[in-house]
């Protein structure tokens, strides 16, 4: 694990070198980097990341220091650069990359490496490991704001294959339920699986499935992510399907973008992986799209909606929440200053870089407490584990399926 | 460029008078300091980057590089376009990202007072939220400071209407190059008093001194605004329209020219795309009262299509006409896509001569047999011939070096200036003479002289 081994073709660093000379060093990037705005020092926005990781691994005019690392490190891998940049350079990618020819860091401590490969491998903790996981939990040994380690995960409460759904049938989807939903936010998958049954989807859970890959992906194990990338793409082409949806907007931009990107084109399963991507989307970005058939129900509640940073990928993903909830009876939809700035967490970037997190927190939770609203809507299970945790007792993180579902069940 | 040693000795200074947070001398974080938005000109590592969080900080550290005679080199976002923050003769940045407080909006009074490392859309967003309007809206403004704006002069598209930067700026704080600070104008819209110190370091480019804090006047913000696109069948026919529009009084709040190939770029970003086929287009904001921009579209519209115009369509969906603008924002790094490299001028000339300045540059673009893509902010005459490099040869290079000096010329045979809103820096120096002439040059330096007689601000800028 960690090292090249040359079989993702699409992500080295000397490849991406022609994609690095597009930046045009407008410092627009500054705008969207969550890190930069907390730091104000130049060496931690997109354009110096990308010189610094250009002078130090491909040319080596300087040699990849600590301190390399650590600017390299010091990136949220949250994209909002990527998708800011008026010449489209794919800023993550870089840093992966570099964090790929870094090494991956983490690989060190077996404990870690091997908790890890459980997790990712069965989609979160289950068994023996979530019993272990749960005790620690209570202990107090782990960070509040990671998700829950739920008691059944979905992979187990639900038979693999077609799930019951209203007649006529719209469509057919396969559903992905990230790691943190399948064994974490469980109450997200139901209300996905419901609301999808509700509009006539037929939902297709599929055996086999494993971690979609972002966080090796996003720690630069790049021969780990195409592992699991691999065991998806397979699993999932078994079945015909006319979309893959996801909960979680990290997944759906894993498989809309970086998974085809991480195989390269020679890869067998290149077209496999391109026709997946091709047909995913994000649950809400789905059923706006797909028109919703079911009727919905008053909820007289107030929401504001949190924007994941991995939204950007998608050019409707950000106003589908908004289009979906708007629609409810007696909600209101209060927009907080900023609703697509970061929240800090950046999957598990505010385990290694807790005051920086904070930090881009503090700004978060008073653009929330601004709206007076009495619950959160996020689609990330890491910006909602993250969020959550300082707004205990007082304010709701919730999917926004979740409020469709209550909605649609009430109607 | 000194040696490690004596960069830790300058390091250790320097920590002592502005805080060890504020003292950046590890070569790794140098790097990200050597140039601005124009990294393929000159570039080069400085010695040491202090980020101060207050004027005191900053006095302090300018007083030190004084006494002992070490080159500073002020800088705000670093998104300049000629090269005025590259610390070519290395020292000390002094990075004003940290004075980053918008100190008072004051409505009573209508002005604004920021620390010179406000980022401009920052402050837009702060004032439009109480109704107030701060016009100028340089397109690199959601990075921009407003101490780089007042050091360029800034302006944008709503220039045409609106003015740029020194018309707004009423008083700044600024320390001068021995460390002593200066408090230049007021919050008085009406000031007479001794020489006009605050305009002096309006464009003064860092070579006088740090602005540290700006006061600027504010206006009521427009009730209404509509967006509006011409479609013209030739980039003369573009230029008449824009000298038609403003001799008919209409006032557009910003007034863009833009090619065809600058449009087919911008489409990538406006939604849903526009689908007309003409050669040149004019984008537009109208604002005002709901009736006053009613009018102003109806002049539009009539004037437009008399002058042969195709088509004139108001964009009526406000979320349509937010991607046109994000667009426009934006088509300077998209240029950078399609070639090698990319040099963007911003000759302005008066706005009757457009058409004469349109005509030159595609004379001189055939002549040279090179690229040069021409748009801009033709409403105040602020053109930004752009030369796409299809190759980095030297050949290129000499070819792009005339292209440069034929249009310098020309704008200024048209009795236009050889730039309108990026400023001098590195890029123009050898222009400078051109259009100031040797008296006023020679005034312009003794100024310098008296201000910083030991030449440690900006070294290299301006002139050299
Ligand atoms: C894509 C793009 C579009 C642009 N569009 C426009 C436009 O429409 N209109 C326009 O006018 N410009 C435009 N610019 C140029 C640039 O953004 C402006 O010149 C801006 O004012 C620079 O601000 P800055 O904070 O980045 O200053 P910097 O680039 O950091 O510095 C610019 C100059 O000002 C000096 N300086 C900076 N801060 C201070 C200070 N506090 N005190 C003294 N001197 C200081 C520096 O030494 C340097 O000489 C554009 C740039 C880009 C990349």
């Amino acid at each position: 694990m960690g090292k090249a081994s040359g079989k993702y073709q699409g992500m080295r660093l000397e490849d991406l070198a022609e994609a690095m000379v597009k930046c045009s060093h407008c410092a627009f990037c500054q705008a969207a980097c969550p890190v930069f705005k907390e730091d104000l020092l130049e060496t931690h926005m997109p354009r110096a990341r990308m010189e610094i990781i250009g002078v130090s691994l491909l040319d080596r005019e300087l040699s990849p220091t600590r301190r390399v690392r650590e600017i390299v490190d010091r990136c949220l891998l949250c994209s909002s650069c990527t998708h800011t940049c008026p010449a489209n350079v794919p800023v993550d990618d870089v840093v992966a990359a570099a964090r790929n020819r870094l090494g991956a860091k983490s690989g060190k401590n077996p404990f870690v490496r091997l908790g890890r490969k459980k997790f990712m491998e069965s989609r979160g903790l289950s068994g023996m490991y979530a019993a272990v996981g749960r005790s620690v939990r209570n202990r107090g040994l782990l960070p509040d704001e990671l998700p829950p380690i739920a008691r059944e995960p979905l992979s187990l409460a639900f038979a693999p294959g077609e799930q019951p759904h209203e007649s006529p049938r719209r469509a057919r989807a396969a559903y992905f339920a990230g790691c943190a939903t399948n064994a974490g936010y469980t109450d997200t998958g139901r209300d996905v699986l419901d609301v999808l049954a509700r509009n006539g989807v037929e939902a297709v859970l599929v055996p086999e499935l494993v971690c979609c890959g972002m966080p090796a992906f996003a720690e630069g194990d790049f021969a780990y992510a195409a592992r699991l990338a691999e065991k998806n793409v397979e699993a999932l082409s078994r079945i015909e399907a006319d979309a893959l949806v996801c909960d979680c907007t990290s997944c759906a931009y894993m498989f809309a973008r970086k998974i085809p990107a991480l195989l390269g084109p020679d890869h067998p399963l290149a077209e496999k992986a391109a026709a997946l991507a091709a047909k995913t989307a994000e649950v809400t970005d789905y059923l706006a799209r797909l028109g919703l058939s079911a009727e919905l129900g008053t909820l007289a509640e107030t929401y504001t909606y949190h924007v994941p940073c991995h939204a950007k990928f998608s050019e409707t993903l950000a106003e589908a929440p908004r289009e979906l909830l708007t629609r409810i009876p007696g909600l209101t939809l209060i927009e907080m200053d900023q609703p697509d700035a970061c929240c800090g967490a950046g999957g598990g970037f505010f385990l290694g870089h807790r005051d920086l997190s904070m930090a881009i927190r503090e700004k978060k939770l008073s653009d929330i407490g601004q709206t007076g609203a009495s619950a959160v809507a996020t689609q990330c299970p890491s910006c909602r584990g993250f969020l959550s945790a300082p707004l205990a007792g007082k304010t709701r993180v919730v999917h926004p399926v979740t409020i469709l579902a209550r909605s649609m069940r009430r109607a | 460029m000194a040696t490690t040693s004596t960069r830790k000795a300058l390091g250790k200074d320097l920590i002592r008078l502005a805080g060890s947070r504020a003292v950046f001398t590890a070569p790794e974080d140098l790097y990200a300091f050597q140039s601005d938005a124009t990294h393929y000109f000159a570039r080069n590592i400085p010695d040491a980057v202090v980020l101060p969080e207050d004027t005191d900080a900053a006095s302090a550290v300018l007083a030190y590089a004084y006494e002992h005679e070490i080159p500073v080199t002020p800088r705000g976002a670093g998104s300049g376009l000629s090269g005025g923050c590259t610390p070519v003769a290395g020292g000390i940045v002094l990075d004003t990202k940290r004075l980053n407080r918008i100190l008072g909006i004051n409505r009573g009074n209508m002005t604004a007072r920021v620390q010179a490392g406000v980022v401009l859309e920052d402050f837009h967003r702060a004032v439009e939220k109480q109704g107030l309007f701060y016009p100028p809206d340089p397109q690199s403004m959601s990075v921009c400071t407003l101490g780089g704006n007042v050091a360029t002069r800034a302006g944008g598209p709503r220039a045409v209407k609106y003015g740029t930067t020194g018309n707004y700026v009423l008083g700044v704080e600024a320390v001068l190059a021995d460390g002593s600070v200066i408090q230049a104008g007021s919050d008085c819209v009406k000031q007479s008093v001794g020489y006009d110190l605050t305009h002096l370091f309006t464009g003064s480019e860092g070579t006088l001194g740090l602005v540290t804090r700006v006061s600027v006047r504010l206006l009521p913000k427009p009730t209404h605004r509509r967006t509006a696109l011409v479609v013209c069948e030739t980039p003369d026919q573009a230029a008449q329209v824009v000298s038609g529009i403003i001799a008919a009084g209409a006032v557009p709040a910003m007034l863009e020219y833009v090619p065809q190939a600058a449009l087919s770029l911008m489409n990538s970003i406006i939604r849903p795309p526009v689908a007309a086929q003409g050669e040149a287009y004019l984008l537009m904001e109208l604002d005002g009262t709901e009736a006053r921009v009613a009018e102003e579209a109806e002049i539009l519209r009539s004037m437009a299509l008399d002058l042969g115009a195709e088509e004139v369509r108001i964009v009526e969906d406000e979320r349509e006409a937010a991607t046109y603008w994000k667009a426009r924002s934006r088509l300077y790094p998209m240029i950078l896509t399609m070639a090698k490299k990319v040099i963007s001028e911003d000759v302005t000339v008066p706005r009757d001569r457009i058409p004469e300045f349109v005509r030159a540059v595609a004379e001189i673009s055939g002549r040279l047999g090179i690229l040069i893509g021409l748009g801009g902010h033709a409403g105040d005459g602020n053109m930004h011939p752009t030369i796409l490099f299809t190759d980095l040869s030297p050949e290129m290079e000499q070819k792009a070096e005339a292209a440069i000096e034929d249009i310098v010329k020309k704008g200024l045979e048209l009795g236009g200036t050889i730039s309108g809103e990026h400023g001098i820096g590195l890029h123009k120096s050898r222009f400078l003479e051109w259009e100031l002439g040797r008296a006023q040059l020679t005034a312009m330096k003794r100024i310098k002289a008296a201000l910083d007689p030991k030449g440690i601000m900006n070294p290299g800028k301006l002139w050299t």
